[in-house]
């Protein structure tokens, strides 16, 4: 037995050399560590062998079986190495090949302007408010200081669907709405949505687009606050290093009117196509609202006052896409809507 | 309006000579600049703002920032020292029988000579605002018009007979117009000027053909008035005659410049020897000129702002616009020019005029305390889970314009009797493409698909939220109703095809598939109804097509689109599939409880049972549930196998029978038992339709 367990490591390096896969080295532990080994055959002779040689037997027969036990580790380790370098060689695959998954899609171009406006005038407290598109002249003309005579109300302006009912022809029926609710100040709301314009249609004329605006009605209010808020507004969607202006303008339902001008993003200012050579771009129109409005509505305007402003979510849309005529914004041109958004069209 | 800047300086003096600057100053009193070549601009200009139409009207306002005099051109007299010393009589007589003239001076002259020329000066003026020449007479009428704001009218004298009468139009009354093939009946209560015969001209808008002036005139009666700007808009509207009178004169002229207009014009045409007065001018007047005062209160005019104005500042703003102030104290007594007395009534006009005179750039903002913000509403919650369902299955939103035309509405194949015929129609559309408002989403969602297919987009997933409209005398307007849907379509390959995919068709249960997604993001519990008979029905394949209930309520349709309208839209290759949920009864609908995870082990049993067609997997479903313990807990089609029994097609379903009982575990006989229940329940309700358990 001595002779034979003396032989055993040379055996067993023979064997390790040779086993070159995970299937052939687990025959090999089952040959010189199984249960029918030579190795435990020794272990099971002890018991036959004299106290003093039982021990040192069992000395080297432990040695024997740690050596074993290390070298059939490391010989798995290494080749489980080569074995796993083989399968990943084996696995390679052409990462040049298009990616598989479905594509995402995308928000309309102006329900993404119009949320990030929202998102902006929620900041500031604005809650949305919607109101019917079919509407009365009431809410659309004349609660807004909007005279009989006025050019807007003429029938090659304005879609009428029978009498005293129109399409409306911009949000702001929506403010004339809640304030005919009688509503306790402080009010801030928002409304966006589709107005309409019978109008010849072309690229850049459409007989329906999108608005969004909102209004302010607290005691206190100002012209100031009316620029404060603008000037926020304006930085937040348009960026902090955008260069704006103020000018007079008029609408009825407000005074003083307003309108504020962007710095031309594509020119800096010194005049090109996009801005039409005046270097500036109108993008928002306000003002404090008008008294008529407020007295009609029972608000008294020598002690509550009111901001408003808004503007075109869909010509915002074409600015921020690049988009020139407007049109094919509303042409569900899957082509387009993909290109905006990155995609493959 | 096109103007020159070097006239515009003789005018204010203190206008910078840099163009650019000029420019932007005016830019800043709202006078907006659209277009600069040189010395020379196009300006667009306020609505309400007719005194800015001409130069006087702009040097004012540059007055109004920059202080200084405005220096207005001279005006000859309407009636000399000696003749008001003489008491001469005038020689046109005028009356006025409506309170819409406000003022009205007629001038006789004398035509001297018909070939001399006008001062180069305001020749150049004519030029620069892009007229051409007429003649002198006309030319001096548009020259003083540019100069002062103030439209004038020359009429031939030796046409017109008798006196000079304003008065509205009398029914059935005809007139022609300058410039018109014939004459043309006249709407009733137009503003008219006449003699005693006809109609010399359509008051403000426009002269007649009868009475004008030609290269025979040797005497001419030189209007100049104001009239009512309502009534000058509506007869320019009426007659659809658009000039720069009548564009002055809606906006509201000025009842003091009449006078100086016409004196304007004569000094012009006696400058140039052209025509001398030859008898006093006829003035009458129609209007209070009584000054009107609008108090400023200093403090409130300051707390709008958020700043102090000295005193010496309010007077060379609202002085250098014409304005009078009076007082020292914390409230002003402020004069209105005649030129401003349509536009400026309140308080907050005066502050306007301070806040432009000073410039809106210059003063200061603040923004107001804000509080805490808000959040979203319940519904554009909903709106943005819905999105997020669709935007994750590759759908793009899409944003019709609501319109379609009545040629659209024949596609559809229906006739007066069909639901979806009645449409809320416009009353006034130009393009007969916007006759109809959308009484729901299929017609666009057809014709957006018909155009990406021409464009070559084969797959096509596209949703919109939008409102449709429906004729309905109960509704809140008496006259229509607002219904806010979603609708989305699907066409094309199921899946984007790549080179790892071959996918088949998107189908019904894809488009299903995505419902139930919706309304789990919805908290909803759907139910589906095969067929039905909603108003889109007829829309969709008869036997692809189910209703949509939520807690009894029908919600909305879902379906494949039928092949006649597919026809119809020349569409081709794949079938659209096309839903529409009603969103407002989305929002009524009761949440789903939350599904928390179960305590106890889930165990199933599968069952193949093999069907003739026509009978539903829902009807096999409800068989194996009827009378089941609650341990069942789900009833699932898993598989279909498509084959034949002698001859005859059927279909062999696996349904997935999965048992828990919450209070104890099941054991495997207990399963056994209650899955032989299931199948002599399915064999005893169904077995006489031919539904047969598969061994």
């Amino acid at each position: 037995m001595i002779q034979s367990i003396d032989s055993l490591p040379e055996l067993f390096r023979a064997a390790l050399v040779a086993a070159s896969t995970s299937s052939t080295l687990e025959e090999v532990q089952r040959e010189f560590l199984g249960k029918k080994s030579v190795l435990k055959q020794a272990f099971q002779g002890l018991r036959a062998l004299s106290p003093d040689d039982r021990a040192a037997m069992a000395r080297r027969l432990n040695e024997l079986q740690q050596d074993f036990e290390r070298q059939l580790a490391d010989r798995r380790k290494q080749l489980e190495e080569a074995e796993l370098t083989q399968r990943l060689r084996a696995e390679w695959q052409d990462l040049t090949m298009p990616g598989t998954a479905s594509g995402r899609g995308a928000l309309h171009p102006v329900t993404q302007v119009e949320r990030r406006c929202l998102e902006v005038l929620r900041r500031l407290g604005f809650v949305l408010e919607e109101g019917p598109e079919v509407e009365s002249e009431d809410f659309n003309f004349d609660y807004l200081n909007i005279p009989k005579h006025h050019p807007a109300r003429e029938m090659q302006d304005t879609f009428y669907v029978t009498g005293g009912l129109l399409l409306r022809s911009h949000t702001t029926s929506v403010q004339a709405r809640v304030l005919k609710e009688g509503r306790n100040p402080p009010i801030k709301v928002a409304s966006a949505g589709r107005v309409y314009r019978n109008e010849a249609t072309d690229a850049t004329h459409l007989p329906m687009f999108h608005q969004l605006e909102g209004f302010w009605l607290e005691e206190g209010l100002s012209f100031a606050h009316l620029k404060g808020i603008l000037d926020f507004v304006a930085r937040e969607i348009y960026g902090q290093d955008s260069v704006f202006r103020i000018k007079p303008k008029f609408y009825p339902y407000t005074e003083p009117s307003i309108g504020m001008d962007i710095r031309c993003t594509s020119c800096g200012g010194v005049g090109c196509a996009a801005c039409h050579g005046a270097g500036w771009v109108t993008i928002i129109g306000a003002g404090m609202i008008h008294r008529n409005v407020l007295t009609q509505f029972g608000y008294d305007p020598d002690k509550v006052s009111g901001l408003a402003f808004g503007w075109g979510t869909t010509r915002m849309a074409s600015q921020w896409t690049g988009v020139k005529k407007v049109k094919s914004l509303y042409q569900q041109d899957l082509r387009l809507l993909r290109g905006i958004h990155r995609r493959n069209p | 309006m096109k103007i020159s800047l070097d006239i515009l300086r003789s005018y204010h003096a203190g206008l910078p000579a840099e163009p650019t600057a000029a420019r932007h100053l005016l830019d800043d009193l709202g006078i907006e600049v659209k277009r600069a070549e040189g010395d020379h601009l196009t300006l667009e200009l306020l609505a309400n703002r007719g005194d800015h139409r001409c130069y006087l009207g702009l040097a004012r306002e540059v007055a109004g920032r920059l202080g200084g005099a405005v220096d207005q051109p001279p005006s000859a007299p309407l009636v000399s020292p000696e003749e008001l010393a003489n008491q001469t009589r005038t020689a046109v007589d005028v009356q006025l029988l409506t309170p819409a003239c406000l003022v009205y001076v007629a001038v006789p002259l004398e035509i001297r000579s018909l070939n001399g020329a006008l001062n180069p000066d305001a020749v150049a003026l004519l030029q620069a605002s892009g007229l051409r020449s007429v003649d002198p007479v006309v030319d001096a009428t548009n020259i003083a018009n540019f100069e002062l704001g103030q439209p004038t009218h020359a009429f031939d004298a030796d046409k017109v007979v008798g006196g000079i009468v304003v008065r509205l139009s009398r029914p059935g009354e005809r007139a022609w117009p300058l410039f018109q093939a014939e004459d043309r009946e006249l709407p009733e209560g137009v503003l008219v000027i006449t003699d005693e015969v006809k109609v010399l001209a359509i008051a403000g808008v426009i002269g007649c053909e009868e009475a004008k002036v030609t290269a025979d005139t040797r005497r001419v009666i030189l209007e100049s008035a104001c009239f009512d700007p309502v009534l000058v808009h509506k007869a320019s509207r009426k007659l659809g005659i658009h000039t720069d009178a009548a564009a002055r004169f809606e906006r509201g002229a000025d009842p003091g410049m009449a006078e100086v207009g016409a004196g304007r014009v004569l000094w012009l045409l006696e400058e140039a020897g052209l025509a001398r007065r030859s008898a006093p001018a006829t003035v009458v007047w129609n209007w209070d000129d009584a000054p009107v005062m609008i108090p400023l209160e200093r403090r409130r005019l300051e707390a709008w702002y958020g700043r102090a104005f000295a005193l010496p500042e309010l007077l060379q703003s609202l002085g250098g616009l014409g304005f009078g102030v009076m007082g020292e104290g914390e409230i002003l007594e402020v004069t209105i020019p005649t030129w401003r007395r349509w536009d400026v009534r309140t308080p907050e006009d005066l502050y306007e005029e301070v806040g432009r005179a000073t410039g809106y750039n210059s003063l200061p903002a603040a923004l107001p305390p804000v509080g805490l913000g808000a959040i979203l509403t319940p519904r554009e919650r909903l709106r943005e889970r819905l999105e997020a369902v669709l935007l994750g299955h590759g759908f793009y939103e899409v944003i019709t314009d609501g319109f379609y035309g009545r040629d659209d509405r024949e596609k559809l194949g229906i006739d007066g009797a069909h639901p979806l015929w009645a449409h809320v129609e416009m009353l006034n559309s130009l393009d007969k493409g916007f006759s109809l408002l959308k009484n729901s989403g299929l017609v666009q969602a057809l014709s957006g698909l018909a155009e990406n297919q021409s464009l070559g987009v084969e797959q096509a997933r596209v949703f919109e939220f939008t409102r449709c409209f429906h004729p309905d005398s109960q509704a809140a307007n008496g006259y229509c109703r607002e219904r806010e849907i979603l609708w989305l379509l699907l066409s094309g390959p199921e899946r984007d095809p790549d080179w790892a995919h071959r996918p088949g068709s998107a189908d019904f249960w894809l488009c299903k598939g995505i419902l139930e997604e919706l309304a789990l993001e919805a908290g909803l519990s759907l139910g589906l109804v095969p067929q039905g008979q909603q108003a889109l029905s007829s829309s969709l394949h008869p036997h692809r097509q189910a209703t949509i209930v939520v807690d009894g309520r029908e919600v909305g349709i879902l379906g494949e689109v039928h092949p006649r309208l597919v026809k119809n839209w020349e569409l081709r290759r794949h079938r659209p599939l096309y839903l529409e949920l009603d969103l407002a009864a989305l929002g009524k609908a009761p949440e789903l409880p939350v599904a928390f995870p179960p305590l106890r082990p889930y165990s199933q049993r599968n069952l193949a049972f093999t069907l003739p067609l026509g009978v539903e997997a829902a009807t096999v479903q409800a068989a194996l549930r009827h009378d089941a313990p609650t341990s069942l807990e789900q009833v699932a089609v898993v598989d279909i196998y498509l084959h034949e029994i002698e001859g005859a097609p059927v279909r062999t379903l696996t349904f997935e029978l999965g048992y828990r009982n919450d209070e104890a575990t099941l054991g495997t006989d207990e399963i056994n038992q209650l899955t032989a229940a299931r199948i002599a329940a399915v064999e005893g309700q169904l077995g006489g339709q031919g539904v047969r358990l598969r061994a």
